[in-house]
């Protein structure tokens, strides 16, 4: 990376990467490539796009689509040999779609319809086209659009002359020759065309095209070779070779004739799911309007999807991976403006699903999380978008903190790590796996609540993940470098990336230990984006849920292109919205109940109201708390640690002590949506209470008071009796005011 | 020219200082975020200072403002 330093007075600038590695990240996606009718005919014709309209019903912007790639219509719908439909995707199940009997529809009914120009503006430049045949005329064409005045020497009296042979009706020629009106054409009518006039008609050109139907060899240098056809298109795309390479030419190019350029094979990558194969319906002799229609219906208008379909953010913002990655680019690119790619950037997950699911393996999450590093280390970062959860990172590794080894020990052959969301959510299920532990395993059980840095990871504060990995170090170093034992597979990838602690997953150390069976249960399993690209993990999870006597359903996108939850990547406090579409998606794709091994899955879940389980607390029995809000997920740590400092150390510990303080009905659900903790409001009221500041507000009779925390100021508004508290609002703003 | 207000307030008398026991009144102010500030008229305390922003402005105006220089 290079640091460009600092631009102007105030604006940090940093290139994360270069044009030529967006163009290189870019042409990892096939979405642009040709779909297989357009990439076999050798004029590249659209027959997607005409598949589109004439299933419409709109035969003249279906025939006007062909049209952009050759002015015969009739001609080419009388005499393709059709490759498209033997390349069609379809004939490998089925009929490919008749698309020459689609062409022959668009000349039958919409070949007479209005024909689009875009004339390009006149060159001073002249071209001589020598020939008689279908290849002058469409060299004429191709040329006269470019904008060239062309002299055709030939020895036909019109131009319906050069289409006879094609099996055309009179009145169809004319229909074709409307291509023509504007161009600037002149006919020099020759009574015949001979090789020793061509230096003479030569003469004062810029460019010569000679038909190779005339069997000339050895013509003057630099006319561009062409190949003799017998094909329809095929001389049609010879045309159209002969005459891109003479303007070429005129515009000052060396073309090296011996070597001609072959065109690469599309890559595109075509979604199948649910398609069946399907019988045509129509023949090309005897096409009406309906069976055309009905023809053009079968097309799937081949695309590539496998990323955006399993992925709710990509639906969300109706982007797909390429498009957004020039986004994000161009966004890291503003020095001064609107940052618009800013939410976007920071509601992706980084889960790694699009990834697998994309059958090069575009690494859209990588973009994301390298523009979220160059935001962060340029300040460009939205203050509030992840200051929730890095503070919630420091209270769990700050106050709920706690470390300790087994009593009895000083040092710990195991550690366990149940993780941030377990305590938070489950705190039953924490308590019980650890005393499971303690008694089942021998060597000593260290115990450790905290936050892996996972959090800091996400908000691309290398700073913070540092500090977080040094913190669990030492206490790691302290308790004799035990085993990691982790209940998260996100806590367990990122010790794996970080540090060198042998890491285990709990699941494999209860089926080591035995499992009981617990239930007959028929679940869907939703695997972890921490266990994406781990083949072990998903198996090993399996073989516990397996051992609990749980059936596993089949779900859509599994095991390495499971969606994320919405948790993930901070999702959740950075774009509420996409993080609870994400939550419905994953927990939709099946109706079984969900079972996760992932406790910020499962409270996701929950919060969408899918009926879901962690697979520790099917297997201690723990019954499933209610949604925890946001203090409540603070107050779980808080008091999980009390407990068991009391139960297994025998230590007291006080929890901070709280004012009595009730709320009224619907203020709780508020404050979760403005993400304020009632630890937030009890700090207001103690404020309050050192300094006796507030507001009365003589219309609602209540008190209001304010207290900064941080880069915030928290309002409540109250009123108080002899006893409590009670809270009737709380709202918070960023900005300072004085 | 009259300095520019972006917000304006008049408590109408309806707010009062717990600590001080008076009135609050229309007073000059200024919201501060990333570097930019707005003057604007807020009901403060004509005693201590103290400045009330009340919840539809805190939800509404100041969020949308917040928000779009966080973009910038």
């Amino acid at each position: 990376m290079e640091e460009k330093g600092f631009v102007g007075k105030h604006y940090l600038m940093k290139q994360a990467f270069g044009q030529e590695e967006l163009h290189k990240r870019e042409a990892v996606c096939t979405r642009e490539d040709l779909p297989a009718c357009m990439d076999t005919c050798p004029l590249e014709i659209d027959m997607r796009s005409v598949c589109a309209y004439v299933a419409k019903g709109d035969f003249t912007k279906a025939a006007g689509v062909i049209r952009t790639a050759t002015p015969f219509l009739f001609l080419l719908s009388k005499n393709c040999g059709g490759a498209c439909t033997k390349a069609c995707i379809l004939s490998k199940m089925g009929d490919g779609i008749s698309l020459q009997a689609l062409e022959r529809a668009c000349a039958l009914y919409g070949g007479a319809g209005t024909i689009n120009r875009f004339m390009l503006p006149k060159k001073k430049q002249k071209v001589a086209v020598i020939g008689d045949d279908l290849f002058a005329l469409a060299c004429c064409w191709e040329l006269g659009k470019k904008g060239y005045e062309v002299f055709w020497y030939t020895v036909c009296i019109t131009m319906e002359e050069a289409l006879n042979g094609w099996g055309l009706t009179e009145e169809e020629k004319k229909l074709e020759l409307r291509a023509f009106g504007g161009l600037r054409i002149e006919r020099k009518t020759q009574e015949q065309l001979l090789k020793e006039n061509l230096p003479g008609w030569a003469e004062g050109m810029d460019g010569v095209i000679v038909s190779p139907e005339l069997l000339w060899t050895g013509i003057l240098d630099g006319i561009i070779k062409v190949e003799r056809r017998e094909k329809a298109e095929q001389i049609l795309a010879e045309a159209r070779y002969a005459a891109l390479m003479t303007d070429r030419q005129m515009q000052g190019v060396q073309i090296d004739q011996e070597k001609r350029e072959k065109k690469e094979k599309s890559r595109l990558f075509v979604t199948l799911d649910g398609v069946e194969g399907s019988k045509t319906v129509t023949d090309i002799e005897h096409v009406t309007k309906e069976g055309a229609v009905e023809e053009a219906k079968r097309c799937i208008q081949c695309q590539c999807l496998e990323c955006v379909k399993g992925c709710a953010y990509l639906q969300h913002y109706k982007r797909n991976p390429k498009a957004a990655i020039r986004e994000i680019y161009n966004n890291m690119s503003i020095v001064m403006g609107n940052h618009m790619a800013n939410g976007m950037i920071n509601a992706c997950d980084e889960c790694g699903q699009c990834k697998a699911a994309c059958p090069n393996g575009f690494d859209y999450p990588d973009v994301c999380k390298i523009a979220k590093h160059t935001m962060v280390e340029t300040k460009k970062m939205p203050p509030s978008t992840h200051e929730f959860a890095l503070l919630d990172q420091e209270f769990s590794n700050g106050e709920a903190f706690l470390a300790k080894a087994q009593p009895g020990y000083q040092k710990c052959r195991y550690l366990f790590f149940p993780g941030c969301q377990a305590a938070a959510v489950s705190p039953g299920t924490v308590e019980a796996a650890y005393k499971d532990l303690l008694h089942r395993l021998e060597g000593g059980v260290g115990l450790l609540l905290g936050c892996c840095g996972a959090i800091s990871k996400w908000a691309a504060r290398e700073d913070l993940l540092k500090a977080s990995m040094e913190q669990f170090t030492k206490v790691w170093q302290k308790m004799g470098e035990p085993e990691l034992i982790c209940a998260c597979p996100t806590c367990k990838q990122v010790f794996e990336e970080y540090t060198k602690v042998r890491t285990v997953g709990i699941w494999e150390v209860l089926l080591d230990l035995g499992v009981e069976k617990v239930t007959s249960k028929k679940v869907a399993l939703h695997d972890a984006c921490g266990a994406r690209g781990n083949q072990k993990m998903q198996e090993d999870v399996r073989a516990f849920v397996k051992a609990l006597g749980i059936e596993v359903a089949e779900v859509p996108f599994e095991g390495d292109l499971a969606p994320c939850c919405g948790y993930g990547g901070l999702v959740k406090y950075a774009n509420k919205e996409v993080s609870i579409k994400k939550a419905k998606f994953a927990a939709d794709r099946s109706a079984y109940p969900v079972l996760t091994y992932c406790m910020g899955c499962r409270d996701q879940f929950q919060r969408v109201g899918a009926d879901s389980c962690h697979i520790l607390e099917l297997s201690y029995g723990v019954e499933p708390l209610p949604v925890p809000d946001l203090s409540a997920r603070r107050a779980n740590r808080l008091l999980l640690k009390q407990k068991l400092l009391k139960e297994i150390w025998n230590e007291d510990w006080e929890v901070d002590v709280m004012l009595p303080v009730v709320y009224q009905d619907g203020v709780k659900e508020q404050m979760e949506e403005r993400m304020i903790l009632e630890s937030d409001v009890q700090e207001v009221l103690k404020a309050y209470e050192d300094s006796g500041e507030a507001v009365f507000d003589e219309e609602s009779q209540c008190l209001v008071a304010n207290y900064r925390m941080g880069n915030v100021t928290f309002w409540v508004r109250f009123t108080k009796n002899e006893k409590e508290y009670v809270v009737q609002g709380a709202y918070s703003h960023r900005m300072t005011v004085e | 020219m009259a300095e520019k207000n972006y917000y304006t307030i008049d408590p109408m008398g309806k707010l009062t200082c717990t600590k001080c026991k008076i009135a609050l009144v229309k007073g000059k102010a200024t919201f501060g975020y990333l570097g930019n500030a707005f003057p604007v008229e807020l009901p403060v305390c004509p005693s201590c200072g103290y400045i009330y922003v009340p919840e539809e402005l805190a939800v509404g105006k100041v969020l949308t403002v917040e928000r779009s220089l966080e973009d910038k």
